[in-house]
């Protein structure tokens, strides 16, 4: 039998996808004059067909859709071109024209502004991630001091706590491990925000962020979801109204067992799944 | 279409089989959703870079195997591969052994043959991809491909149909000395 027809015939799709292809039109016309051959290509095709139909029963996981929706709407950048509708288009097409309106617009949006910042507080236009990012980059680098150290985790959640700022009540199981050596209070777009670090190993560093969930764009769900942000591996995840975001300068390898207990769910319900 | 439905509609067309195919390469799901995952926020970040909109797909398998390979078998990239002498060997195994075969049973076989013959493997029933595109998310020659495909079908349906006495019979193949696994 010829070894080469074999190779061909086997490297078709059972769903016959690839049967327009040169090499397989080929090979399954010579193939009707070996009858063996012919035999052995049909039932090649029968187990294929039965074994890319069973691995097609395998669903993901509930939830992973979201979350990959949510992750890339942190990280997408901005796009240069406009979208949107026909009408929003013909309008801001218009307003972009006028260089007039355009010019008393940005008079208008520094007053704005100005008088926002004025009454109320900063303004940051970084999402929250980012934003949290450098700051815990700053705390790293040394540019910025850490505000209260502290090597307990239930004094730092209390000095948190009187500037207003969410805190866990009890930290995820991988974390419990680690030194604390202090904590931040910051604000983003005013609302409060809490950065506590942690010690991993002798040189490197990891913090989690916490803020209202309310208070974020983008809902997230009770399993880490993943991104990398300036260089930083991130695992954001939600519990009883606060938003957390975990954070380091190391691989996600290193970073994922710390919120293992978070991803253990979703094992569980793939487990359930089977 | 604005940037967001395209990409819902990317992720609604292959985050499915990206899933089946991280599952088979790492083994478990936690894995497998982080592969996923990772591989869509490169998309969102980098894929407007695609100039060619037809390589969606091809670029996301890429991306996830790429991702498998240096969050998990850094090292391991061009694993040597040992061929035994019964290449010609012709399988005849009646496709009704295989009625009832279930999914979780397809995924647990094909994690337990050899990666450089399950990669390819998983790429074929995945029906997404033909072999010259596993060929070229490989880089691997078109005919490596066929044999690779060849070869892993004779280890997954040993395991499928006889179980365990089988899978000791598999071509095992031995990582390039000085590689990591």
């Amino acid at each position: 039998m010829n070894e080469d027809l074999r190779l061909i015939l086997s490297a078709r799709r059972p769903g016959g996808e690839d049967d327009h292809e040169p090499e397989v039109a080929a090979a399954i016309t010579a193939s009707a004059s070996d009858p063996a051959l012919s035999e052995w290509a049909e039932r090649q095709v029968a187990v294929d067909r039965k074994i890319a139909t069973a691995l097609r029963t395998v669903q993901p996981p509930a939830g992973l859709r979201d979350r990959i929706i949510a992750g890339a709407r942190v990280s997408r950048p901005a796009r240069a071109g406009g979208s949107g509708s026909w009408f929003e288009r013909r309008v801001f097409g218009f307003l972009r024209n006028s260089e007039l309106v355009a010019i008393a617009a940005v008079i208008a949006l520094l007053g704005v502004a100005l008088a926002y910042n004025y009454f109320t507080q900063t303004i940051d236009g970084r999402p929250w991630q980012t934003f949290a990012v450098a700051k815990a980059a700053e705390i790293e680098s040394g540019t910025v001091s850490i505000e209260h150290e502290d090597a307990l985790f239930e004094t730092t959640v209390g000095w948190l706590r009187e500037r207003a700022c969410p805190a866990p009540e009890v930290l995820p199981a991988g974390l419990q491990g680690l030194g604390i050596f202090g904590c931040s209070s910051v604000k983003w777009n005013g609302k409060p925000m809490g950065i506590v670090c942690f010690k991993l190993g002798d040189d490197k560093e990891v913090h989690l962020v916490s803020i209202d969930s309310r208070h974020i764009p983008v809902p997230l769900t009770g399993v880490p979801a993943w991104s990398e942000i300036s260089g930083y591996t991130a695992a954001q995840w939600e519990d009883k109204g606060t938003a957390y975001m975990l954070i380091g300068r190391v691989p996600r390898a290193t970073l994922a067992p710390l919120v293992a207990e978070k991803t253990a769910a979703l094992m569980r319900n793939f487990l359930h799944f089977l | 279409m604005n940037p967001d439905q395209t990409f819902q509609l990317l992720v609604d067309r292959h985050y499915g089989a990206l899933y089946r195919f991280g599952l088979s390469l790492a083994g478990n799901a936690d894995a497998a959703s982080d592969l996923v995952q990772q591989t869509f926020f490169l998309w969102a970040e980098k894929g407007h870079q695609l100039r060619d909109p037809s390589k969606a797909k091809s670029w996301l398998f890429t991306t996830l195997y790429r991702e498998y390979l240096t969050t998990y078998r850094r090292g391991v990239k061009h694993p040597h591969v040992e061929l035994d002498d019964t290449t010609g060997d012709l399988p005849s195994v009646d496709p009704a052994v295989f009625a009832n075969l279930d999914g979780s049973a397809a995924v647990t076989a094909l994690h337990q043959i050899d990666e450089v013959f399950r990669v390819p493997l998983t790429l074929f029933y995945l029906q997404d991809l033909s072999y010259k595109e596993i060929a070229h998310i490989l880089e691997t020659p078109i005919g490596t491909v066929m044999s690779r495909l060849s070869r892993g079908k004779e280890q997954l349906r040993a395991l499928l149909t006889d179980g365990a006495g089988a899978a000791s019979k598999v071509v095992q193949f031995e990582p390039r000395k000085g590689a990591v696994s």
